[in-house]
């Protein structure tokens, strides 16, 4: 085989001494150290030595093979033919175009899906061995439900596990630090296991990772900084190791560099080792972090799930007083980040971009047949000269290349266009997307694609005109005669009626992620965003003893004091802000349902209504003694809460948080308006039913990052300095990070439904205008194949109505029975989408009748042209023929 | 003067190679200019310039016997001719003039 390969490599070599010398030399260096190295890797650079010369000495072999008499006479033959096609091309047009660009649209759009869909999908992390990774997530063994995984956890799950090189854990928490020009910024932090950079298999460009042992202690003296960090603090310089950086009022000793791309898990610019303790006994530490393992060499992915069960099923065992019993269940890491239901929504995309490459192969090859059936004539005045089947197929295939060539590279000119736009609508987009998620032609889907369609026009142009070949005889100019139809002619028809459905169920699922983008710009939100900024603060660990919500209450006091503002609150969970808390529990005297009843949870501090406008329907708001640590604690509800769980009077009722029926009972002091609250997962998809919701007092969780939210009199942008300054002031080395408007970070959220909507509605417009094109050219061929047959009617009787009668029910039946099936495939894809999809069925009786009447008005339009047409028929022209 | 008779910079690390090791073959060339300049160099991109410049006059290889080491396959000697060297001479001639007082910075900044 290798051997094969290397005499191939060598044939493009000019033989000789030239051949023998490069070679010679090859086998010479082919063990040196300088050289190949020997072995294995000798042969291979070899090869690699002879497959560029092969390709630096190919031009010249191509010219000597020119100079010989076959090929030559091939080469002109092809250069006559292509000169033919193109006239002939240029002969017809409309046809030509129309053929050119319908291959293009075909090309960009499927390329355009999938690059979107393997960036996101199928590209794997950017790690070696990125397919030996996995996700390693415990859950209840009774419920599924997932259970969060602990220092403990990990501990016990190593000692058992069998199947895993390593097995380790990160989380990721925003930290402060202090530049030498005294600003404090916030950079996103990766707190690892000590050996979890060197399992995902990343090398440092500079220094080390972590050692074993300097994980899971409060005293952690080094950091691991990445790329664009050393270049910005540090100016790229060699020497940064050792020097010390400013993390959350900690000194670090920088250790080692990341290579620049390495940003794991989402946009990570530094890591340090997990910050606290091993707990000696309890569980519950409420320090817990997402886990990941690197499979071993040989092991299969069946095999390592049965070990993974039982190494957490054992964690349970060991300590039944803690957990319920667990189970594990692993899942390729490069999902873990991706915001849930996006998987779903692409894969209906590629579904409706495969309908789209459909449509498209389909009219190509219609627009093709009928071309070559209409020139009949040409082909047997060219076999009456003399020409055998195989050239006339040759300039049938030349002039489909030509059409090829065209189409293939205005397509890719698109998708190329067409991907960077996507690419520029989505990234300023806070989308929380990881960091090697991108859109980007994907080469070898691309190819795929070209190669489909390519040999789908060759057989279409070519396959048609060898089979009139082959059966002309060489007599001479055929008649046209009267036959009314030709087995090719009812292949078109079948294949337009499979256009109309394809191009029908697009259309219906454009129409509903367009109605889905109307209903989530009205929907009413229960607050007031567009003078209200949002930002995230988190105190560092700097030996401040004060409890951190006193921390907080200085710095809103602060904040409330600066020009401009209204009234600030802090928050965690608010709407437009990140993901919401869900919470289960139990009503004091509503008899014990099970499951629990669960609410999205959200802890506020007192001005939290004043600040985003919430009304408070019955009761009170919190008093600012119950923000801080150590007060009563108390509950608001929403009226959904309230109406379905607290009867008449709410107020004064007690609620009990979690499962395990310990915690202490909450009095509810007030009732307010239901709200809005996004989506729990920050992506894609809302509710618009309303979900029960609880806002508890500050001060019952000792939290040290909040949302801080500001509400002020005009513009909310003039107010951030004036914010900075005051949190400088009394918080120094705390940063303000990604303050925006909060009405902002909420539209941003409904990017799904715009992205979707937009592609949707290109997908339906395109399938549209080709389906009636299609549907057009078809029944104008027909039309002109019958014009025999139309004009014996006329001769017979006929009257134009009933002519034109007997085309639109030809075209009629096409379009009734193409948008029936249309519709079943709609409401199979609309199904899938339901994530997108907001305040809109995936069956709405109005968008289908509507969608469907208005292919049937279009479609009916398109074959009016024909019908007339028909009507013109000449009944002695027609018989002259 | 024609462009043709400047050498390009492969070009003028191949011809000045070949002046300096005794039995400029193939292989030792390509160890040469790997070992001063630091950089891979592909034999194919070795040959077609050896190509080029006997085309242009400025070398000439001639068939010398090869050893067990090589499969007994012959090497290609290159020999330097007279128009090789003056060309080399006015490259090097032409590159002194431009660099001629940028010795400090360019110093500084290798």
């Amino acid at each position: 085989m290798i051997d094969r390969l290397i005499r191939f490599l060598e044939w493009w070599i000019p033989e000789g001494l030239i051949r023998d010398g490069l070679v010679g030399d090859l086998e010479e260096r082919r063990d040196e150290p300088g050289g190949g190295r020997g072995g294995r890797r000798g042969d291979w650079w070899l090869i690699g030595q002879l497959a560029h010369a092969a390709l630096v000495y190919a031009p010249r072999r191509v010219r000597r093979a020119g100079r010989t008499r076959p090929v030559r006479r091939h080469l002109a033959h092809l250069a006559r033919d292509s000169r033919y096609g193109l006239r002939t091309l240029g002969a017809t047009p409309f046809t030509s175009t129309l053929a050119v660009l319908t291959l293009a649209v075909g090309i960009a759009m499927t390329s355009c899906v999938f690059g979107i869909a393997h960036g996101i999908l199928i590209r794997p992390l950017p790690l070696p061995g990125a397919d030996r990774l996995v996700a390693i997530d415990l859950l209840a063994a009774d419920s599924g439900r997932p259970v969060e995984f602990e220092a403990l956890d990990l501990r016990d799950f190593r000692e058992r596990q069998e199947t895993f090189v390593a097995v380790e854990g990160y989380f990721r928490r925003a930290v402060g630090s202090t530049g030498s020009d005294g600003q404090a910024t916030s950079l996103p932090a990766g707190f690892v296991t000590a050996g979890a950079l060197e399992a995902l298999g990343a090398r440092p460009a500079l220094g080390r990772t972590f050692a074993a042992g300097e994980d899971f202690r409060d005293d952690i003296a080094h950091v691991v900084i990445g790329h664009d960090l050393w270049q910005r603090r540090f100016g790229g310089g060699e020497d940064v190791l050792g020097s010390l950086l400013d993390v959350d009022g900690r000194r670090l000793a920088v250790i080692g560099v990341m290579p620049p791309g390495f940003a794991f898990p989402i946009e990570e610019e530094l890591w340090l080792p997990m910050d606290f303790p091993m707990p000696t006994t309890d569980r519950g530490s409420g320090r817990s972090f997402a886990v990941f393992g690197r499979l071993a060499g040989d092991v299969e992915r069946a095999r390592a799930d049965v070990d993974a069960r039982a190494a957490a099923s054992h964690i349970g065992a060991a300590h039944p007083g803690d957990h319920t019993a667990l189970t594990a269940s692993l899942s390729a890491l490069s999902r873990r980040h991706l915001p849930a239901g996006l998987d779903s929504l692409l894969y209906v995309m590629v579904a409706a971009v495969v309908c789209v490459l459909l449509i498209a192969a389909v009219n190509l090859a219609n627009l093709l047949l009928a071309r070559s059936l209409t020139r009949r004539r040409d082909i047997s005045i060219r076999k009456a000269l003399g020409a055998t089947t195989g050239r006339v197929g040759q300039q049938f295939a030349v002039e489909s290349a030509i059409v090829c060539v065209f189409g293939t590279a205005l397509g890719l000119a698109i998708a190329i266009a067409g991907l960077r736009l996507v690419d520029r609508a989505v990234s300023p987009l806070d989308l929380g997307m990881p960091y090697w998620v991108d859109f980007r032609l994907s080469g070898s889907a691309v190819w795929i694609f070209v190669a489909v369609l390519t040999l789908a026009t060759l057989a279409a142009g070519t396959a048609p005109a060898l089979r009139v070949a082959a059966r002309t005889p060489t007599t001479g100019p055929p008649r046209g005669g009267l036959g009314a139809r030709s087995p090719s002619a009812g292949v078109s028809g079948r294949l337009v009626s499979v256009q109309i459905a394809l191009a029908s169920a697009l259309l219906i699922c454009a129409a509903l992620l367009a109605r889905s983008v109307v209903n989530a710009r009205g929907v009413e939100k229960g607050f007031e965003t567009d003078h209200v900024v949002a930002a995230t603060l988190s105190l560092p660990e700097d030996g401040d003893d004060r409890d951190p919500s006193a921390r907080f209450a200085a710095v809103l006091d602060e904040v409330a004091a600066v020009p401009g503002v209204a009234s600030a609150t802090v928050a965690r969970g608010a709407p437009g802000t990140g993901p919401t808390f869900t919470w289960r529990f139990e009503v004091r005297g509503g008899g014990a349902a099970t499951p629990l009843p669960s609410a999205d949870g959200v802890p506020i501090g007192h001005d939290y209504p004043a600040t985003m406008g919430l009304r408070v329907i019955r009761g009170r708001a919190f008093t600012p003694t119950e923000s801080r640590v150590g007060s009563e604690p108390a509950l608001l509800v929403n009226e959904t809460l309230a109406r379905r769980h607290l009867g008449a009077n709410p107020v004064g009722r007690q609620i009990r948080i979690g499962e395990g029926g310990e915690g202490p009972w909450l009095p509810v002091v007030g009732v307010v308006a239901d709200t809005y609250i996004g989506s729990r997962t920050g992506g894609i998809g809302m509710s618009t039913e309303p979900r029960e919701q609880m806002y508890i007092s500050w001060g019952v969780f000792p939290y040290r990052a909040a949302t801080l939210l500001v509400r002020t009199h005009d513009d909310p942008r003039g107010v951030v300095s004036g914010v900075r300054s005051a949190l400088a002031e009394v918080a120094p080395g705390v940063p303000l990070a990604r303050p925006r408007v909060l009405a902002e970070a909420i539209d941003e959220s409904t990017w799904a439904f715009r992205l979707f909507g937009a592609v949707f509605s290109v997908f339906g417009g395109a399938a549209l205008v080709l389906t009636v094109s299609g549907l057009y050219g078809v029944l104008a061929f027909s039309v002109n194949r019958r014009r025999g047959e139309l004009g014996v009617r006329m001769a017979l009787g006929a009257d134009s109505v009933r002519i034109r009668r007997l085309v639109l029910v030809h075209a009629g039946r096409q379009l009734l029975f193409g948008s029936a099936a249309g519709a079943l495939l709609a409401f199979g894809l609309s199904s899938a989408m339901r994530a997108a999809l907001f305040g809109v069925a995936p069956a709405d009786p109005v968008v289908y009748l509507v969608t469907l009447g208005a292919v049937l008005g279009v479609g009916t339009l398109a074959a009016l042209a024909p019908a007339t047409l028909a009507t013109r028929s000449d009944p002695l022209e027609a018989l002259r023929r | 003067m024609g462009r043709r008779q400047f050498p390009g910079e492969f070009e003028h690390l191949v011809l000045a190679a070949a002046m300096r090791v005794e039995d400029a073959y193939g292989a030792a060339l390509m160890r040469e200019i790997e070992t001063v300049t630091g950089r891979r160099v592909q034999a194919g991109s070795l040959y077609i310039t050896i190509d080029r410049l006997e085309e242009k006059g400025f070398v000439t290889t001639r068939q010398a016997p090869g050893d067990a080491g090589r499969g007994g396959r012959p090497r290609r000697l290159v020999r330097v001719e007279p128009a090789g060297v003056r060309a080399l001479a006015r490259h090097r001639d032409a590159l002194l003039r431009m660099w001629a007082g940028l010795e400090d910075v360019l110093e500084r900044a290798g």
